[in-house]
């Protein structure tokens, strides 16, 4: 099979789809008739944000102690969420992460990559730094990865569209994502930090070291 | 840190299938035996907190993670120590060994887990002081202000719905104040039970015996119903069958409950009423039906004439803050979406179906493409819709298997219960937010 981009009235089929297995959920579907291009979706910005704090943190090293690492993703990030009405000011040079305010699910047959509007490109707003690829089978919201590459602030408020999503078809799966062995972003309702220090070579790296009596 | 080690406990405190000994009385006194205490009691209250009562003053994903990360460290330590216990028990229950010799070999060989235990709940006390007052607050006020107003006739509580809702928000903060030392563990874990919009039905029922009390001053030609009766008519009034699944999820999470003719006599009342005003269901007849199998003797309600009350609440209320049978089927529609894990923040009313129909029968036509687009146009639910949706559906598929697990515990099964209940509450949470964004991006009042 070749692998094609989907049309906005194969999108619009996959939405509407009877057999839950060929089924893409978007929800919620606030204007679609704004939000469906040629070949995309248009994606919301949700209301929780995520950004680093200023720390005397040298580095994170992925070989501690998974609990110790987690605990200091805990003290290194700072949650905001900001309420309804009120934006989001992202400042020039800044990073943050936030989410999608719909619940994507994906078919086995289908995967997606989430780009940005050019409409915020234009103004300097990048939504992902290199991670734009979801796999067949995922369920939840999508985390963009914010960063302002202008020389102004941007105001980014709730419920904007910021983001589109595109659709590939692919031959079925036998790994969906979600049972995928140490998946680790499947199912979240909200942002998601890295999880970089769960990738199975560290563990492995340490038993190598501890073996090696290093 | 100081350990009383005059603070009454006792040896069936410390756990009540152990035997009473002169070496595990004198072990319960000692500082050590006033932490095993503790640390039963401890569990009793976490497998309490667990039945996933978030609080809804820290972003959902955060609470969920820590609390995760809280209960796994926690929960690994308590376990060693309930399992080292376990182990000694036979050995404490010797009458030759003494309390000395007893409490030597359990500070020897578990001071180290013990003091591990400590330590870390030392540490979760001083991130949680650290992290909370870091959080902005999810006006958990105004969501609660905003359910109430959507469930009940708001007038008739003010202006004490700030006095109940300052009421239940005490119960929330009582938590908050939390130190990094003994009462971390004498207190339990108050920020776990702080009322999540699951657990906001203990405000639902302070709110509607207001209601009931106003009423019950009103009507004076009627006779007065005891406070909780009507405020049951009155929840069946406004949610309906809702309240009905409502309210027994809630009495059958406490064990004893069937023992109680309180219960029975409720349950009946709730049925009747739904009869009345005609907003039951199949499912409710079934639930009515098993649960009168349970019952240990025929109920027959108290004497008042109920169907008199019913009317006069009928007519008083105005009909727009009756429950509709829209508002439960939506709230059913909403099931499917949150079985799959999605958020129940909005609904397609248009009937997917028949666009498939439409675009499958004449792939080779033209389409409008946005008249097809407005049929998959989802509409904002209010946050009734959404609690219901989650009542009825932990109501029609967890209850059977909570009474399961009550027949026999198992802590798998546990483990997956609670789950899928902390489950549910970060969609609940999500998507009664989610909803009033919605509504504001279509430019509707919020």
């Amino acid at each position: 099979m070749m692998m094609t981009i989907l049309n906005e009235t194969q999108i619009l089929k996959r939405l509407v789809h009877p057999e839950p297995e060929k089924r893409v959920t978007i929800t919620p579907l606030i204007r679609p008739e704004e939000q469906f291009g040629p070949t995309s979706v248009d994606l919301r910005l949700g209301t929780d944000f995520q950004v680093m704090r200023r720390s005397n943190v040298a580095s994170i090293d992925p070989l501690n102690a998974s609990i110790d690492i987690a605990n200091e993703m805990e003290d290194l990030w700072e949650w905001i969420t900001i309420p309804v009405g009120q934006p989001f000011v992202l400042h020039p040079g800044e990073f943050a992460l936030a989410s999608t305010l719909e619940h994507i699910t994906l078919p086995l047959d289908l995967s997606a990559r989430l780009e940005g509007r050019s409409t915020w490109g234009r103004l300097g707003l990048q939504i992902h730094a290199t991670a734009g690829f979801v796999d067949p089978g995922f369920s939840g919201s999508l985390t963009f990865e914010l960063s302002n590459v202008s020389m102004i602030p941007l105001p980014l408020y709730p419920g904007v569209r910021i983001s589109q999503l595109c659709f590939f078809e692919n031959e079925t799966t036998q790994l969906p994502y979600t049972q995928k062995k140490f998946s680790k972003y499947s199912g979240k309702a909200s942002v998601a930090t890295s999880a970089f220090y769960k990738d199975p070579e560290y563990a492995r790296i340490r038993q190598s070291l501890a073996l090696s009596g290093k | 840190m100081v350990l009383s080690a005059t603070s009454p406990t006792t040896a069936n405190v410390l756990d009540p299938s152990l035997a009473v000994t002169p070496a595990i009385t004198a072990f319960s006194n000692s500082p050590l035996g006033h932490w095993w205490t503790l640390i039963f009691q401890q569990q009793a209250k976490l497998e309490q907190a667990l039945t996933g009562r978030l609080t809804i003053k820290l972003p959902a994903s955060q609470a969920m993670k820590l609390q995760t990360a809280m209960e796994s460290s926690l929960q690994t330590l308590r376990l060693q120590l309930l399992e080292a216990f376990q182990a000694c028990k036979a050995t404490l229950q010797t009458p030759s060994i003494t309390a000395g010799q007893t409490l030597t070999w359990l500070e020897t060989s578990q001071r180290h887990t013990v003091l591990d235990l400590i330590s870390q709940q030392t540490q979760w006390a001083n991130k949680l002081e650290t992290l909370l007052p870091q959080t902005k607050t999810k006006v958990a006020e105004t969501e609660q202000l905003a359910f109430i107003e959507t469930v009940l006739p708001s007038v008739l509580l003010q202006p004490n719905t700030v006095r109940i809702l300052n009421s239940q928000s005490q119960n929330n903060t009582a938590g908050l104040a939390l130190s990094p030392d003994i009462s971390l563990l004498e207190e339990g874990i108050h920020w776990l039970k702080a009322p999540s919009p699951l657990g906001w039905g203990d405000l639902l029922q302070n709110s509607l015996k207001e209601v009931a009390l106003h009423y019950n001053t009103t009507f004076t030609s009627l006779p007065t119903l005891p406070l909780d009766r009507l405020a049951a008519l009155l929840g069946v009034l406004f949610l309906g069958a809702n309240y009905y699944y409502y309210w027994v999820n809630q009495a059958l999470s406490h064990r004893d409950v069937v023992t109680k003719m309180a219960f029975w006599e409720t349950e009946a009342l709730l049925f009747e009423a739904l009869q009345f005003f005609n907003t039951g269901s199949v499912k409710t007849v079934l639930w009515h039906q098993h649960l009168e199998k349970l019952k240990p003797a025929p109920i027959k309600l108290p004497s008042v004439d109920y169907a008199t009350w019913l009317g006069a609440l009928e007519t008083a209320i105005p009909s727009k803050l009756h429950a509709t049978p829209k508002q439960y089927s939506r709230g059913k529609q909403l099931q499917a979406k949150l079985q799959a894990g999605c958020f129940i923040s909005a609904i397609c009313e248009d009937d997917t179906h028949a666009l498939w129909e439409t675009l499958h029968s004449s792939p080779s036509q033209p389409i409008d493409i946005y008249a097809c687009l407005q049929k998959i146009t989802e509409t904002p639910c209010d946050i009734k819709e959404i609690l219901s949706a989650v009542w009825v559906y932990q109501l029609e598929t967890q209850v059977p298997q909570w009474l399961a697990w009550m027949e026999n515990p198992s802590q798998d099964q546990w483990q997956g219960l609670t789950n899928q209940l902390m489950k549910h509450e970060i969609s609940v949470l999500k998507s009664i937010e989610t909803a009033l964004l919605h509504k504001t991006v279509l430019g509707e009042e919020v």
